[in-house]
């Protein structure tokens, strides 16, 4: 059955969570929120290699920023899952991170990941034991009453590191405008030194550094649902982790877009066109690099492929630093 | 199934000999790689009316190739043909893609050349991402191993090019994106007069 969702997106944590927002606050634009986010939450193991965080960490920090507080209430017993439904009667929408194995309507992950995937829950209906579950994704949008029964064992079963998140806007937050200091930081996220992450440059200098490394770590993964998301090493964790920043810089660009529309902030075509352009580029790599995992030795397009990793890093590099220098100019001239 | 309308006036280019990937899929026939290289695809009887304005082969949805999953091919026109525009009928997997065609004035390269921007959505976009608009719908999936998936509704999508002047094009460049599948593609002749084309 065809659907007209009003908002999808194909990051399942940015389309949740901006359906978390509007429940709230049905005025603000969830690229003003999530898109002021520049964090690659990525880190150097002291193997040299790329570790990930769970995207859950800067979007935290993101909306704290804004003045709302997002709060992860983790689940590993039923009596931890209660804490969400009780807070469905009381009328708070929730989101919840659930193991896609067990969620019959996301024919993506059903019986066969174990990745955590977010959707929303609202209106709680006691009588029939129902609620109503949003999954903006934008292929496998949904938005049915589902037997509040029949999300348990995606909740309660297995280790997949699953939880419950409420959106709590603080009363007295106003309005986040951008300032030097915040301008400046998402420069810094993008190409500075030091922060709680590594910044983009340096993360897209570490992959090109050691690419075989990391080709090699994604070709050997394994397949299928074997074990949890909090189980897998560096191969799969490179995917995701790469799927996750492309979105997280696609969201930056639609920040910039609307602080720009709403004039904000100067006109910057340049600099929205260099975040986008990095997102793009960094998810080829990533695809790419997927494709190279599973392809045999003597497949003559590896070396086709091989051979666009370099340059569309290169490139990515260059597009993360012009714009990651524009925003130090713009924070400039907001001082 | 619906489409959008290709300008009366468009020319489109045989990809008959770069295609290399099974996008679409008969009933009851085993699964090829697909959009996505898992085998997820576009349920052939769903095309209709699509199928011959794409000058898709009549065994369509049996295993033949039926779309060029770009990696670098080179369309040589048979003639440099001045343009306005290109049109551009396929799909991104793994996400959305934006990339970026090179043409070129000869058929053997050289010349200056121009770029176009094709941006087109997931095949599994609900709706579109970009400015292209959606060519054809399928009311449910192949998903992996050929299983039919009513919760999926692939899309083939139309990227709309039009270049603020025209340029000649004797042969287009595809970008090495084996997740851009290009399904057709039309020239948009510019009409013959004294604003003769550079390209730039």
């Amino acid at each position: 059955m065809t659907q007209a969702p009003l908002f999808t997106d194909s990051s399942c944590y940015h389309a949740a969570f901006a359906a978390l927002l509007h429940a709230a606050e049905p005025h603000t634009d969830p690229f003003l929120v999530l898109g002021n986010n520049a964090a690659t939450a990525a880190r150097l193991a002291d193997d040299g290699l790329l570790r990930f965080s769970d995207p859950l960490e800067p979007l935290t920090s993101t909306f704290a920023r804004h003045g709302y507080e997002l709060r992860q209430h983790p689940v590993t017993t039923r009596e931890d899952w209660q804490g969400a439904l009780d807070a469905l009667r009381r009328g708070t929408a929730v989101a919840i991170a659930a193991d896609a194995f067990h969620l019959e309507h996301y024919w993506v992950g059903y019986r066969t990941s174990h990745a955590l995937h977010v959707v929303v829950l609202r209106d709680y209906d006691e009588t029939s034991g129902t609620v109503r579950l949003l999954d903006p994704g934008e292929v496998v949008f949904f938005d049915e009453r589902v037997a509040v029964d029949q999300l348990t064992p995606a909740m309660c079963e297995g280790r997949a590191g699953q939880a419950w998140i409420q959106l709590v806007a603080h009363p007295d937050r106003g309005p986040a405008r951008p300032d030097s200091i915040s301008l400046m930081s998402l420069s810094q996220a993008l190409s500075g030194t030091g922060s709680a992450w590594m910044s983009g440059t340096s993360l897209v200098e570490a992959l090109h550094s050691d690419l075989d490394r990391y080709l090699e770590a994604v070709s050997s993964r394994p397949r299928a649902a074997d074990g949890t998301q909090q189980d897998w090493g560096l191969g799969p964790w490179l995917l995701l982790g790469l799927w996750w920043y492309h979105h997280t810089l696609r969201w930056l660009a639609g920040h910039l877009g609307t602080l720009a529309a709403d004039g904000t902030l100067p006109g910057r075509a340049d600099l929205i066109e260099a975040v986008d352009r990095a997102s793009r580029d960094l998810l080829v790599v990533r695809n790419l690099m997927m494709r190279l995992g599973v392809m045999s030795a003597d497949d003559k397009r590896s070396a086709t492929f091989r051979g666009q990793l370099r340059p569309r890093l290169e490139q990515a590099l260059e597009n993360l630093s012009t714009a990651g220098t524009a925003l130090a100019t713009l924070a400039e001239e907001k001082r | 199934m619906s489409t959008s309308t290709i300008p009366a006036d468009a020319v489109r280019v045989d990809l008959g000999p770069h295609r290399n990937n099974a996008a679409f899929l008969a009933p009851g026939v085993e699964p090829a790689d697909g959009f996505d290289g898992f085998g997820r695809a576009y349920p052939a009887s769903e095309l209709g009316g699509a199928a011959d304005a794409l000058g898709l082969p009549g065994d369509l949805g049996h295993g033949v190739a039926d779309n060029v999953a770009c990696e670098g091919q080179v369309l040589v026109l048979g003639e440099p043909v001045l343009l306005r525009g290109l049109d551009v009928v396929g799909a991104g997997s793994g996400g959305t893609v934006s990339e970026t065609l090179l043409l070129e004035p000869g058929p053997d390269g050289g010349g200056p050349a121009a770029r176009a921007r094709v941006e087109l959505s997931d095949f599994l976009s609900r709706r579109p991402v970009f400015d292209d608009t959606c060519f054809a719908h399928s009311s449910f999936l192949y998903d992996v191993g050929g299983r039919p998936e009513s919760g999926a509704e692939p899309r083939l999508w139309r990227c709309a090019v039009r270049f603020p002047q025209p340029l000649t094009c004797g042969r287009i460049t595809l970008p090495v994106n084996p997740d851009l599948h290009v399904v057709g593609v039309w020239l948009l002749p510019a009409p013959a007069g004294p604003e003769a084309a550079t390209n730039r």
